[in-house]
């Protein structure tokens, strides 16, 4: 009894439930040749997926950042720079890009943290203007990564493949585990729940909710850059319009694997699997000859139905809130 | 024996209001003591300088004999002044033992890591909460599930157990189920009993003071307006002194007045509204 307890007040109990639907559902219907899509799944949830852990880790402190797909783009753009113009090498130009990511999760985080401005503006605003950015540096066009460094080992690492998994899949999966460690196990982690739970509680007890918060905005744009550069590696090329509405995606995702607006609580793992259920639709629904344009509308209609479920969920086993 | 805590003439001017005028307050260790008063007596601006929130305009505060200056709560905490606030400062959705240890987390293995000793943790969580009498049997169930009782007295065990030797309680008992009261009250008693605590315990209910107190002071408008020992007061006495020194036979003649014209005016309505329905129907 006390385990179906435990497993139904989760966070995760729907997107799981939800993962083995999508999965028997398609398996079923397609005879079985859905199964054989599934490197083209993984692949799409590793991009998605290490934005949404990200997302998820600053969703449990109580804030969103909608900048990420900007973020994702511009990540790449200052990889490319850092290759072409400094003419660095492809780690030093990786590492460049993960800071410039991170300076602008510290930046968003300061002007939420300082100036009281609520994330969602703060990072909506970051959304254009580093889109902006994209804009003027790819002139409406894109950059591709300079000829002499296309051969580059960590460039060919990131297109391979490991036991027919794409290595960014693999990445993903290492990612998840050590940020759902610091989230669910880390004295970081902890703050990061107390701050989001209850900002004044956290701060009467010595934790510094601006500290925690700018440090969990840098966390998130760090994710969302490292997706950015990884799928730079892959694909060659940053286009002007790369990452656009990566952020609803990351956030649906996060949303249908556990993590709430208003913070407290969270999940690492229920957002990769939420991921994995939007990209398996994708592919999915071609397969079954839907018109692939059913599947934004599909999209929000299944971010909906999870919520109401967990809700439902979790006020059959919380007698008291 | 030295009282732990002396205030000596406290008073606080904000701006060209003077919320404490030469307050004197003293508590010893193993003692309860009810500052009482009504709202906007001064009883949050005393415990704010005590807690070092609010610098106080004048007077002296000593801790043990010595004269302190507070700059923050951090330094008020420091000489082992715990101040248990109405908010709790608890997260309801982080469990037991994190709230326990919020911001002062148990940590195992490298401290740069900073991986969290769960188990640890948990373990003394339910160890001191079991001392001031809450027998939990998970320290891994959400705050949010705790009765407002076995929260109040969460936050008084993690008080206790970070060091707090003056343990300040915010109207405690307030926005509480009468049964829960009671347990907050055993709370406060299990706490005294360890005889080295001073408890300073702010209220608004005399029964609870009663219950529990061992000395009294009131405040009424910034101003010490009686004090004295169990013994000194009796229970008509304390009464007169929560409303703020009115004579009680005052307010009864008051309110009897105003019940008196209310039950007219209800008979006036009520025979009004007789008198229409009669003429409608």
């Amino acid at each position: 009894m006390s385990f179906w307890r435990t497993a139904l007040a989760r966070p995760e109990t729907s997107v799981v439930i939800g993962t083995i639907l999508v999965v028997l559902f398609f398996t079923i219907s397609t005879g079985g040749a859905w199964l054989s899509t599934l490197p083209s799944v993984f692949r799409v949830t590793a991009q998605v997926g290490l934005i949404a852990i990200g997302q998820a880790f600053l969703m449990s402190s109580g804030e969103i950042d909608l900048s990420v797909g900007s973020t994702f783009a511009v990540a790449g753009l200052v990889a490319i720079w850092a290759m072409d113009i400094l003419t660095l090498g492809v780690a030093p130009a990786f590492l460049v890009a993960l800071a410039a990511s991170s300076l602008i999760g510290l930046v968003m985080g300061v002007f939420t943290v300082y100036f009281k401005v609520p994330s969602m503006i703060v990072t909506l605003g970051a959304l254009f203007v580093l889109r902006g950015i994209a804009y003027i540096s790819t002139q409406g066009f894109s950059l591709s990564i300079p000829r002499e460094f296309r051969k580059d080992p960590l460039v060919l690492l990131a297109k391979a493949k490991t036991f027919d998994l794409n290595n960014t899949f693999i990445v993903l999966l290492v990612a998840t585990v050590i940020l759902a460690i610091v989230l669910s196990r880390t004295r970081f982690g902890s703050h990061v729940l107390a701050v989001g739970g209850d900002a004044s509680a956290a701060l009467a007890n010595g934790i510094s909710p601006a500290a925690t918060k700018i440090k969990a905005f840098m966390v998130c744009s760090a994710f969302a850059g490292l997706s950015g550069i990884l799928v730079l590696f892959q694909e060659g090329s940053v286009y002007s319009t790369s990452g656009i509405k990566l952020e609803l995606e990351a956030i649906a995702a996060a949303v249908i694997g556990g993590c709430t607006l208003r913070g407290g609580s969270g999940s690492i793992w229920g957002p990769v699997l939420g991921v994995f259920v939007l990209s398996s639709l994708k592919g999915g629904l071609m397969m079954l000859g839907a018109p692939t344009s059913w599947y934004i509308g599909l999209v929000g209609a299944l971010l909906i139905g999870f919520l109401i479920v967990s809700q439902v969920i979790s006020a059959s086993t919380q007698p008291t809130a | 024996m030295k009282p732990v805590v002396e205030l000596k003439r406290i008073s606080k001017n904000f701006g060209a209001f003077s919320a404490l005028r030469g307050i004197d307050f003293d508590v010893y260790p193993g003692e309860i003591h009810a500052l009482l008063g009504d709202n906007g007596a001064g009883k949050s601006t005393l415990i704010k300088i005590l807690a070092g929130v609010h610098r106080q305009t004048e007077g002296q505060i000593l801790v043990r004999g010595k004269p302190m200056k507070f700059r923050s709560p951090r330094d008020a905490a420091d000489v082992g002044i715990g101040t248990v606030y109405q908010d709790l400062a608890l997260a309801p959705l982080m469990t037991v033992a994190r709230n326990f240890f919020m911001g002062r987390e148990l940590i195992k293995g490298p401290e740069l890591l900073g991986m969290l000793d769960d188990r640890r943790m948990a373990r003394v969580a339910l160890e001191e909460m079991a001392k001031i009498g809450i027998e939990l049997s998970d320290a891994k169930q959400p705050v949010g599930t705790l009765s407002g009782g076995q929260r109040q007295s969460l936050a008084i065990a993690r008080a206790i157990y970070f060091g707090a030797n003056v343990l300040i309680l915010d109207e405690p008992t307030s926005a509480l189920g009468q049964k829960q009261q009671l347990e907050v009250l055993k709370s406060i008693l299990r706490v005294r009993a360890r005889g080295d605590i001073a408890i300073i315990f702010i209220t608004h209910n005399e029964i609870h003071a009663q219950l529990t107190a061992d000395r009294y002071t009131f405040l009424s408008l910034g101003e010490v307006i009686g004090s004295g020992s169990k013994v000194d007061l009796n229970p008509g006495e304390i009464r007169r002194l929560m409303a703020g020194g009115a004579e009680v036979a005052d307010l009864d003649a008051e309110l009897s007045a105003i019940v008196a014209q209310h039950s007219v005016q209800d008979a006036k309505s009520q025979a009004h509204k007789r008198t229409s329905e009669a003429t409608n129907g």
